[in-house]
């Protein structure tokens, strides 16, 4: 998947909500009072894709449903998993 | 849920030992309030133990622990929780503020950043909303773009056998 591809996927994951979320991303979503609303918004919006360890993805350039900036690693396996926001 | 994938590498800790379905404990904060559900059944990574969740099995957890941390807790909750309640309900200040009856989204503002009580008929005509949305009465995902649309709060759905009218004054 190139970084353009995984970037057109990642849009889609937010405008259907099509993700799941790990505990650990759950735990820093409380710590920065995001919602999964906020990350599907951190998806749609995200203008740079690149590319971490096995299909882990890093989306940044996106904003939460209040315009601050949120980034979101997606780890893209047999499920389609937020492992982390930043 | 999705189907358990018994042979799939766990994309947390990359160690493939199997998924077990148990109960998990999500922990929801409202400000100074926190609910706590032991109920939700997830599966588990065999090696690291961290759960995954559907965003949208998620959504109905979080509406439910709102619901519980309006209800459950006495004199309801603070500026910080109802900003909580508000970005579950999917809704700008501007959108809560009309949902509310309130002229401006400042009012809300001034609310959910104070440290003053936040107004208890507020917190439970949120609660009006959310409960409505765990009983399927309204989708509170497509609440934000219908009150964008229409520029009012949604009417609820009502017993076609009641009538109700209101008297004008004399």
């Amino acid at each position: 998947m190139t970084n353009d591809e995984a970037l057109r996927a990642a849009k889609e994951l937010g405008k259907f909500r099509a993700f799941s979320i790990r505990g650990h991303a759950f735990d820093r979503m409380e710590e920065r009072n995001a919602d999964q609303k906020d990350i599907a918004n951190a998806l749609l919006t995200a203008t740079k894709a690149s590319h971490e360890e096995r299909n882990k993805w890093k989306f940044s350039g996106g904003v939460d449903r209040e315009g601050v900036a949120l980034g979101v690693v997606v780890a893209f396996d047999w499920r389609t998993e937020v492992i982390t926001i930043f | 849920m999705n189907q358990t994938n018994n042979e799939a590498i766990c994309s947390a800790c990359n160690v493939s030992s199997g998924w077990i379905t148990r109960a998990a404990t999500i922990k929801k904060r409202f400000g100074a309030v926190s609910v706590v559900d032991r109920g939700v059944m997830l599966p588990h990574c065999g090696a690291c133990g961290d759960w995954s969740i559907e965003a949208k099995a998620l959504e109905v957890v979080e509406i439910k622990a709102a619901v519980a941390a309006i209800r459950d807790t006495v004199g309801g909750l603070n500026g910080e929780g109802m900003k909580v309640v508000r970005k579950i309900l999917g809704l700008t200040q501007a959108q809560f503020a009309k949902l509310v009856g309130y002229e401006a989204a400042e009012n809300i503002s001034r609310l959910e950043s104070g440290d003053r009580e936040y107004p208890r008929a507020i917190q439970l005509a949120a609660l009006f909303y959310l409960e409505a949305g765990v009983r399927g009465e309204i989708d509170l995902h497509l609440l934000s773009d219908e009150m964008k649309q229409t520029g009012a709060a949604p009417a609820l759905p009502h017993d076609a056998r009641l009538e109700v009218t209101k008297e004008r004054a004399a």
